[in-house]
């Protein structure tokens, strides 16, 4: 039977496909997953690639223009492999990796750690209380590249009424936040996001004030955490100053607005305030977390880490304080992750591994079954896999390893933590390899960014005092697996202080507490910014972080 | 003793009152260690922060400048005993060397030679600093008629080798107020070349012959005669010996604890054929700050030049090279056109892969600040307008009539915006690695069979 | 005594610790003794201080020179390079034997280009078929460079590693894409293995790690940090090589293997070399200029710490011979 080599670009696969197989199918050969919501039909349009070399007569449709069609364009169901190709696969015309669920999930068990951050706290918020109001709330919000989290504080008493997580919709218009940036400098692009963002938000409040029975009237006060670019494309701001200009290009202060202005579904003149922010990378969410650790509090050194889709890191104690940022990508927090999720009820979030014959033993929030796996439970998994010699230094499955756990899923090696009906699973719940490599550089750039901050200052890690973990990566962490894949620098394990969503424990302190706002922008005039990017040694810790544990 | 940011930053009055340009005093510190600010930026700062601070920042060799004008040379000043520390700074300066027994032809020659020598490379112009001129024939007049004419002939500042005091004062006369460097002074000539020095306010090299001891005392004793611009000329007994020589006196001055080693050095290597370059490269990568190249030809020049340009290159920051289009072998309007950013090693590795491919290309190159592919495109310098704006400029249209544009696997996402951007143009793919360039380029282009 | 602190690290981890730490010493070729046929082998490494810094340690070994014999007819080299080979080009065996009984070459590295698929494509058996008949004519130890990363290099390197068992041969090269068959074939078959990285220090140490993760010994690797030309990388070679060098002095036992640098195949490609003096009066005599790039580009290395130097130009070879005996006499 005739056959033809057929190469995908840009990612350089090649093999031979059958005379008159169509160019999606082909595709799919690869694992390469285009899109195509008439299955295949050539009605709709949407598995548009390019040729680049080969013959491969036009297949008309309306989604590709004449002027596309003479540039090599062709819907790839309909395309026939009769030459020897080269086929281009533009973004646009690829499945998402992983279908990411937007809905909005409460979340209830993090209360100790609110507790204790917010300890001694007497609310007083910034707002004389309505008397009129029998139960006048507060909104924290932490509005995350990844994961946007809202909470309805009493004002009165300090608690908290509700908490409900959702993934940012703006994920669907890139998932780190140059492409955002890159996204938002399109025409009409800026409005689409800010409508993205809205549209999470006022879910959410939704979904809270459903389960909370409160109407938008009782929320009079709203406090936001966000970094920099989030809170410019909730503004409607144009972030491009973010990452094409200095420090300065990018605005770190905002003022107060009426939630009617901001478009946020509570009590149309309630104020809605901003956590200030440092610089382009190092925003309002990280000094809001600053607070929350009390860093500007204490004597010794303080090393806060905000492993978020931007991984963010303060060193510093009462004297001095120095942030930076580095890209690390949403993979802690599910997105971009074959089994990856939110850490919310059905994530597995802790992973023990003792028999490489056996299941895995795992912590599943809220309890079994398991839907899939949280940041946290990643970070478990990649030391234990490590540990067992299952996954190499560089990150990749070790495919002569003898292990039952060991599998293919659409044509990547996997490692599976649960198969289907296992504890009631009701899917396949593993990563695969592209997933470690994944996790690899998100661990790297948080590990470079902590040895880069280390290095500028000349202090040894030894000399840190407490390392403070926040994020949403799930309701605990093992930093004994984290330092394991060299996550975090090795360092006796009570100095490891987990508190969770720290961002949202700032914006909580905002809300209850007019001197803790004082002291938050204190904070965020006294923290120096570090630019990584143009920093000269970053790259080379980066690459040196790109092995487990570490080169060194 | 150098300090650490933080220990200057207790120095500070950590007010953050922004007075210096910095958001915060501890960012201030930073750009003290990186010596990017001087400490009275610093309206508050007190006197016992500024006497501390101080003493830690004195260079540890002297900065010595030979000639005046525009083509004055300055050597010394280095504070690291490898590149990737820090940098080096002060290049090693490349004298050619004529003598007084010359013909006039022959030295004519050699001086224009040296002087007419100029070639621009990857943003620097490569020229030769120095001529020296040896007196060998014990007559000052003939010394005197050779500086003189080497002076006719072109600008470079001079060295004058002499160990006769007659000659070097004629010489020295000869060469005006030009501040030579005076190469000669040993035990026995001392006083006289000390006095020549000081009095013409010129340089002087240090020479007793010996150990590098003896050198070190030597040129201490010369800097007590009041001979600020010392330059050392250690005697080697071989390749070995000379790069011992001056790996230790560049250790020591950098420990700032031996007398008489806090100055810039000078090689005098045969020329003529290979064995001299190949000595000559050693002294360029192993702290030579001056060499004399003795009986060059002309093509010493270019690869010593290069190599110069490279060892004092700041390690920390990417060599850029000029953007433009680049032809590769001999390319024709149907040739592939390719684009990447202006930093050097993207620029060699893509360029090296195109000519490994054999097939003759056009490499358009983008000011991308010298950053690199993915670098850039996240900063914003590699952007489809940049790449238009570019392609528009080098009048590309009609230099490459079948408008394809390779662009890196890297931003492949910006394909459909180029497209946009660039009406008419078919903007393909490339891989992501330059080392699979070749393997594209001969599938891709070639079965494009146009 | 005040010290920069940059000369802290370098007294404390060099001066005090001299002899504690060398860079590893490691056998080219086994001769009949040691269960091959060479002549001889050669040693390479072994110091312990910086390249000829005889005054504060001891190195046991001189820097070699590899001669590069391509296995097809060298179309691509230029005239200067070429000149000195035209009655050999295109027969590797006869030019082995040459550059070994006239030059005096005691390493050679046969380069078998032409089983890339993108030029001759030679079969495995072919490559075989050579390195086997320049085994049985040619008595010196031997470097064997593959077509390039790739199922071609897997499969030409394992069959010449197989054809070749017990002569400990150098094989070049195993990259971190692709080093597990290279290095289990040097295992199987007694070689050694160069571990080519692109220009960073953890890279280089991230590959050597994971080679020795396979317990392959350690004094069977030589590290190939890529070598840039003069005037394209030679600087970021040099630095690359000094930090390395500097780490394994220093007590790094996953840097302290020799460096191998392929000068020739580099050098002889730039423009510089290649461009006549007529079109660039300037640059002066092009052949000689050309000798010189290569010398210039290997005498620089060495002094970066270069153990194994693969060159072409006979010229150039032998001044560098000569510049490594002066470097090489103690003072």
């Amino acid at each position: 039977m005739k056959s033809f080599r057929v190469k995908f670009l840009p990612l350089g696969v090649e093999s031979r496909v059958a005379a008159g197989a169509s160019v999606y199918d082909a595709a799919l050969t690869h694992g390469i997953q285009l899109r195509g919501e008439c299955g295949g039909l050539g009605s709709c349009g949407q598995c548009v690639v390019k040729i680049d070399a080969g013959a491969c007569p036009p297949t008309p449709h309306a989604s590709i223009t004449p002027d596309r069609e003479r540039r090599g364009y062709r819907l790839a169901c309909a395309a026939r492999v009769e030459d020897d190709l080269v086929v281009f696969v533009p973004e646009e015309s690829l499945l998402p990796s992983a279908s990411v669920d937007y809905a909005a999930v409460v979340l209830s068990e993090d209360d100790r750690k609110r507790d204790r951050a917010l300890a001694g706290v007497e609310p007083s918020p910034p707002l004389n209380l309505p008397p009129g109001i029998a139960r006048p709330l507060g909104l924290a919000l932490d509005l995350g590249t990844t994961t946007v989290v809202a909470e309805f504080v009493n004002l009165r008493a300090g608690n908290c009424v509700s908490r409900a997580a959702a993934y940012n919709r703006q994920l669907s218009c890139g998932t780190d936040i140059i492409s955002r940036i890159t996204y938002a400098e399109r025409p009409g692009g800026l409005e689409w996001l800010r409508g993205l963002a809205l549209e999470t938000i006022n879910d959410l409040l939704a979904r809270l004030m459903e389960h909370s029975r409160v109407g938008p009237g009782d929320l009079i006060i709203a406090i936001v955490a966000g970094n920099t670019t989030m809170v410019h494309l909730f503004l409607g701001m144009d972030p491009s100053g973010i990452r094409l200009g200095s420090f300065t290009a990018a605005h770190t202060r905002y003022p107060a607005i009426p939630a009617r202005e901001a478009g946020v579904k509570i009590d149309p003149l309630a104020p809605v305030m901003f956590a200030p922010g440092v610089g382009s990378y190092v925003g309002g969410d990280v000094t809001a977390g600053v607070l929350a650790c009390r860093m500007h509090e204490c004597d010794e050194v303080t090393l806060f880490i905000d492993a978020g889709t931007n991984g963010e890191i303060v060193l510093g104690n009462r004297e001095w304080m120095m942030g930076c940022a580095c890209s690390t990508g949403p993979a802690f927090e599910g997105v971009g992750i074959a089994s990856g999720m939110i850490a919310a009820p059905g994530a597995i979030e802790e992973v023990h591994i003792r028999d490489l014959d056996a299941a895995p033993r795992l912590g599943v929030i809220g309890g079994a079954p398991a839907r899939g796996i949280c940041g946290s439970g990643m970070i478990d998994l990649m030391a234990e896999l490590f540990r067992h010699g299952i996954l190499d230094r560089n990150g990749a499955l070790n495919a002569g390893s003898r292990c039952p756990r060991l599998a293919e899923r659409d044509g990547h090696p996997v490692y599976l933590v649960r198969t289907r009906g296992e504890d009631c699973a009701a899917r396949d719940i593993y990563l695969n390899d592209v997933d470690f490599k994944k996790l690899l550089r998100t661990k790297a750039a948080i590990q470079a960014a902590i040895r880069t901050m280390l290095k500028n200052v000349e202090l040894d890690a030894r000399e840190i005092g407490r390392v403070v973990i926040a994020g949403r990566l799930g309701e605990a962490i093992d930093a004994g697996n984290a330092i394991a894949i060299g996550m975090l620098p090795d360092l006796p394990l009570e100095r490891f202080d987990y508190i969770g969503n720290g961002s949202l424990w700032g914006a909580n302190l905002m809300l209850l507490s007019k001197e803790r706002g004082v002291a938050l922008e204190a904070i965020a005039d006294r923290i120096t910014y570090l630019d990584l990017s143009t920093h000269p040694g970053y790259m080379e810790e980066y690459v040196a972080s790109l092995f487990i544990p570490h080169t060194d | 003793m150098k300090l650490t940011g933080l220990q200057i930053f207790k120095l500070l009055p950590n007010k953050n009152c922004k007075e210096c340009g910095f958001q915060t005093c501890l960012a201030f510190a930073m750009k003290l260690v990186a010596k990017q600010v001087r400490l009275d930026a610093c309206p508050y700062v007190s006197d016992e922060a500024k006497a501390v601070l101080g003493a830690a920042s004195a260079p540890p060799i002297r900065l010595v400048g030979i000639g005046t004008g525009e083509r004055e040379v300055k050597v010394g000043e280095e504070l690291v005993l490898f590149r990737h520390e820090k940098a080096f700074f002060h290049k090693t300066a490349i004298a050619v060397q004529v003598d007084d027994r010359l013909s006039g032809d022959a030295l004519g020659a050699r001086v224009r030679e040296a002087a007419d020598f100029s070639v621009e490379r990857a943003g620097e112009r490569l020229c030769i600093d120095l001529i020296a001129v040896k007196e060998l024939s014990g007559e000052p007049e003939r010394f005197v008629a050779a500086v003189a004419r080497v002076r006719e002939m072109c600008p470079l500042p001079l060295i004058l080798i002499s160990r006769n005091p007659a000659c070097m004062r004629a010489g020295l006369k000869a060469a005006g107020g030009t501040r030579p460097l005076l190469w000669g002074a040993d035990r026995d000539n001392a006083d006289e070349l000390a006095a020549l020095a000081k009095e013409a306010g010129a340089p002087l090299v240090a020479a007793p012959g010996g150990s590098i001891d003896d050198l070190a005392q030597f040129a201490a004793e010369l800097a007590g005669r009041g001979v600020d611009d010392i330059i050392l000329a250690p005697s080697p007994a071989g390749a070995a010996d000379r790069l011992a020589a001056f790996t230790l006196l560049r250790r020591r001055a950098l420990s700032r604890a031996a007398p008489g080693t806090g100055y810039p050095t000078i090689l005098s290597v045969p020329g003529g054929g290979y064995e001299g370059a190949a000595a000559a490269v050693g002294g360029i990568c192993k702290y030579a700050s001056i060499v004399v190249l003795e009986t060059p030809s002309p093509w010493h020049y270019l690869p010593l030049l290069t190599l110069r340009q490279g060892i004092y290159t700041d390690p920390q920051k990417p060599l850029q090279v000029n953007p433009g289009v680049y032809r590769i072998g001999e390319a024709k309007p149907e040739s592939p056109l390719l684009v990447t950013t202006n930093f050097s090693l993207t620029y060699y590795m893509v360029s090296s892969e195109i000519e490994a491919s054999e097939i003759p290309s056009w490499l358009l190159v983008v000011d991308a600040e010298g950053q690199s592919v993915l670098t850039a495109w996240a900063a914003g310098k590699f952007n489809p307008e940049v790449i238009a704006k570019a392609v528009v400029a080098q009048g590309l249209d009609t230099r490459v009539p079948h408008t394809r544009l390779i662009i890196p696997g890297y931003v492949a996402m910006m394909s459909g915006d180029l497209e946009d951007k660039l009406p008419g143009w078919n903007i393909m793919v490339g891989p992501q690695e330059s080392a699979d360039i070749p393997v594209y380029l001969k599938e891709v282009w070639t079965r494009l069979g146009t | 005594m005040l010290l920069p602190a940059t000369d802290v690290i370098y007294y404390t981890t060099i001066m005090n610790n001299s002899g504690a730490s060398a860079i590893n010493t490691v056998r080219i070729g086994n001769t009949s003794s040691e269960g091959g046929t060479r002549a001889f082998s050669i040693e390479v490494g072994g110091g312990n201080c910086l390249p000829f810094h005889h005054f504060e340690g001891t190195i046991p070994h001189r820097p070699v020179i590899a001669w590069e014999i391509p296995d097809v007819r060298p179309d691509d080299w230029c005239d200067t390079v070429k000149g000195p080979y035209l009655d050999f080009l295109g027969d590797p065996l006869r030019w082995a034997r040459c550059v070994v009984d006239e030059k005096g070459a005691r390493l050679i590295c046969l380069d078998l280009r032409g089983a890339r698929p993108d030029r001759e494509n030679r079969s495995a058996a072919q490559s075989v078929e050579l390195l086997r008949s320049i085994l049985k004519s040619v008595p010196v130890p031997l470097i064997i460079r593959g077509p390039g990363p790739g199922e071609r290099q897997n499969g030409v390197l394992t069959a010449c590693a197989e054809a070749a068992q017990g002569e400990r041969c150098l094989l070049a090269s195993a990259v971190a894409e692709e080093y597990k068959t290279i290095v289990a074939a040097a295992a199987a078959y007694g070689h050694l293995v160069v571990a080519e990285t692109p220009i960073d220090v953890n890279l280089c140490k991230q590959l050597n790690i994971l080679i020795s993760d396979l317990h392959f010994p350690a004094d069977r690797v030589v590290i190939d940090p890529l070598t840039g030309g003069l005037g394209y990388g030679l600087e970021y070679t040099y630095s690359v090589m000094e930090r390395i060098r500097l780490q394994a002095l220093s007590g790094d036992g996953m840097m302290q293997m020799p460096f191998i640098n392929f000068v020739g195949p580099e050098v002889w490609k730039v423009k510089e070399v290649k461009v006549p003096e007529q079109k660039e009066p300037q640059w002066g005599s092009r052949a000689e200029r050309g000798v010189l790039w290569e010398i210039s580009t290997a005498v620089a290395l060495l002094h970066a710490g270069a153990d194994l130097l693969v060159m072409r130009h006979p010229e150039a070879i032998a001044v560098v011979e000569r510049t490594i005996d002066g470097l090489m006499k103690k003072g």
